[in-house]
């Protein structure tokens, strides 16, 4: 019963090491003996490791290893039965380690520590202090061993789990979604960072979902859906609408003592991002063939003015002044068939119809296709590449290029400097000198794009048109556009490829 | 005199390419929808039709669908606001029937580049045709 008493204590003990020390201890006791070893299996070398040992001699033997089938240690081991040596001597014992260190072994008990059929290590008591041990001693130390080998096994269990739970906690927590899981009575759990950041909780372990989601109406979905199944939900963060999906399913857990419970796993995903995108891209449809349907409507009534007006200002019978009137309707509608056609290559770009292809594109080749048009233009270049390449479609940046060229020559041509630069990862087409395009450019920073109104004078000016056009274009190549005003720069950024 | 049919549901447009053609001396006939320029090639023989594509009554590449079908030759202009469609234009006609495609508005000296292309092209072949 004494011995009973204190198993229980030993099997209080948290740590393994100590408690294997504790059952060392009290196997050395109980069988009044000088001295005491716990040996661990090395698989790997196979091998007996003096894990604990208790005795005179203890801190030279720490940590030594003998072979399985070595010694009395080792035969218990390899045979996996208990063994009781009153004259070592005579009974294969090897006195390896007496010599060593000096002490003098006179009897000996071992007993295997046997988890599932396989042996893990064995428990030794050495030089009996009470007479040779006996058959009772050796049913004391085989329960100690029995009883040792359950708490390793709970242990290493125990490990096991709870190394298993932080590798679940750590799949939980980098999740992108959030995670609450609640027990049968609706208590949480454990959550992650991700739902704490939805909901704006913190420490919520422990706490009823009521006390944490106070919105009833996804209380309400939560509780009506019950197994397994989704919902969608709006809740209002900083005056700004999220919307959340929530997704239910159940898990069960069975515990140590077989009781198997149910778990609700709740999963909220943050579809905002998707929402908005979606609405954008539904609004940027709806304008884009709007646009679209404009540009075509309007060739219609477009055909006869340019057309008819086109043969009037060169009717030899009409008089000087109905010819030139004719002449400025002529020059208007061709103004018009310009902003008709850029209108349709802005909801082109709007459907994303046109620059959906992400081709390899020779920079050097869309310069120099561009440039033979621009007598005045010359090309200062640092690049030494000539086979620099950048992603994009090229139909379309020589369409945004070509017009920047041209605003450029129409306005500064005199001063204008371009330079081709480039560094590792980068490309540079730099406009110098340009002052009015760094002007358009800078008052069209935040403007829409199908803005015709200069924002700085209100009037009218299809100038304006250009600019949002090329400014479109370049940003979906991912083009950066830098504007210097101090050193009149606009700078356009390209990133390069791996030829 | 070279004969000419034009075809679109656009009056103004109508009278633009009758006065155009009249002014480079063709005689000129006029359809405003699709049936009509079934029933007029039934009855008349052009040197060249000019064809809108979206018009009341039959589409226009029906129409064009319908001269090839019949074995017509003469050439055809096609002018339409949709620049897309010229792809399908190029699938129906190809090898069949010479056709060019212009987009409304049409600048007219590249009109007549593609008439007088056209009729200069038809000409030879008529030629060849009555030396053999």
């Amino acid at each position: 019963m004494q011995f009973e008493k204190k198993w229980e204590k030993i099997t209080e003990s948290e740590n393994l090491n100590q408690l294997l020390k504790r059952i060392l201890d009290l196997s050395q006791e109980v069988l009044q003996s000088e001295a005491a070893t716990l040996f661990l299996v090395d698989h790997n070398t196979e091998e007996l490791v003096f894990k604990i040992v208790n005795g005179p001699e203890a801190e030279k033997l720490q940590g030594k290893r003998i072979k399985i089938g070595e010694g009395i240690a080792g035969r218990t081991a390899r045979e996996g039965k208990s063994f009781i040596v009153n004259k070592p001597k005579n009974d294969g014992y090897s006195d390896k380690f007496d010599k060593q260190t000096g002490f003098n072994t006179e009897s000996l008990l071992a007993a295997p520590l046997i988890i599932d059929g396989e042996t893990i290590g064995v428990i030794e008591v050495i030089n009996s202090r009470g007479g040779d041990y006996n058959e009772r001693s050796k049913e004391i130390i085989e329960q100690l061993a029995a009883q040792v080998s359950s708490e390793l096994k709970m242990t290493l269990l125990s490990e096991r789990l709870s190394k298993s739970e932080e590798f679940l906690n750590s799949i939980i927590n980098s999740l992108p979604g959030g995670i609450i899981i609640l027990d049968e009575k609706g208590v949480i759990r454990k959550s992650n960072p991700t739902a704490e950041a939805i909901f704006h909780i913190k420490e919520v372990e422990g706490k009823n979902l009521k006390e944490v989601i106070p919105d009833t109406r996804i209380l309400d979905n939560i509780e009506s859906i019950k197994d397994r199944g989704s919902f969608e939900a709006i809740i209002r963060k900083n005056g700004k609408e999220n919307h959340l999906i929530f997704e239910l399913s159940k898990a069960k857990e069975i515990s140590s003592s077989g009781i198997e419970k149910e778990h609700s796993i709740i999963q909220i995903n943050d579809i905002t991002e998707r929402v908005e995108l979606n609405r954008l891209k539904y609004f940027q449809e709806i304008n884009a063939n709007f646009t679209l349907g404009l540009s075509h409507r309007l060739r219609t009534p477009l055909t006869p003015i340019l057309g008819l007006s086109s043969i009037l200002k060169d009717q030899n019978d009409l008089a000087e002044n109905s010819k030139e009137m004719a002449k400025i309707i002529y020059d208007s509608s061709l103004e018009m068939k310009d902003m008709v056609e850029k209108l349709l290559d802005i909801a082109e770009i709007g459907t994303d119809k046109t620059i959906q292809t992400n081709e390899k594109i020779e920079f050097n080749s869309v310069l120099n296709e561009i440039i033979k048009d621009f007598d005045n233009i010359t090309i200062t270049s640092n690049v030494e590449n000539n086979n620099l390449r950048i992603y994009g479609n090229r139909i379309w940046l020589v369409k945004s290029l070509r017009q920047l060229f041209t605003i450029c020559v129409k306005k500064d041509s005199k001063d204008l400097k371009v330079e081709l630069e480039e560094n590792k990862e980068y490309l540079y087409l730099n406009f110098r000198n340009s002052k009015s395009l760094i002007d358009d450019f800078s008052a069209l920073e935040n403007t829409p794009i199908l803005s015709f109104d200069n924002p700085l004078t209100g009037d009218s000016d299809i100038k304006y048109l250009d600019i949002p056009l090329i400014r479109l274009i370049l940003n979906k190549h991912n083009v950066k556009v830098t504007i210097k005003e101090d050193e009149l720069l606009l700078s356009l950024r390209f990133k390069k490829t791996e030829s | 005199m070279a004969r000419v049919l034009v075809a679109d549901d656009v009056p103004s447009i109508l009278y633009l390419f009758k006065e155009f053609f009249k002014l480079k001396g063709f005689e000129v006939d006029t359809a405003d929808n699709g049936f009509e320029v079934s029933k007029k090639l039934g009855k008349n023989n052009y040197h060249l039709v000019v064809l809108d594509i979206k018009m009341g009554g039959k589409h226009g590449l029906e129409v064009l669908q319908n001269l090839i079908e019949r074995g017509y030759k003469f050439p055809v202009i096609i002018c339409s606001a949709y620049e897309h469609l010229k792809e399908d234009v190029d699938i129906i006609a190809k090898g069949k029937l010479d056709v060019e495609f212009i987009t409304k508005p049409p600048d007219l000296e590249l009109l007549w580049d593609k008439v007088v292309k056209l009729l200069e092209k038809n000409a030879i072949r008529e030629e060849v045709g009555k030396d053999n």
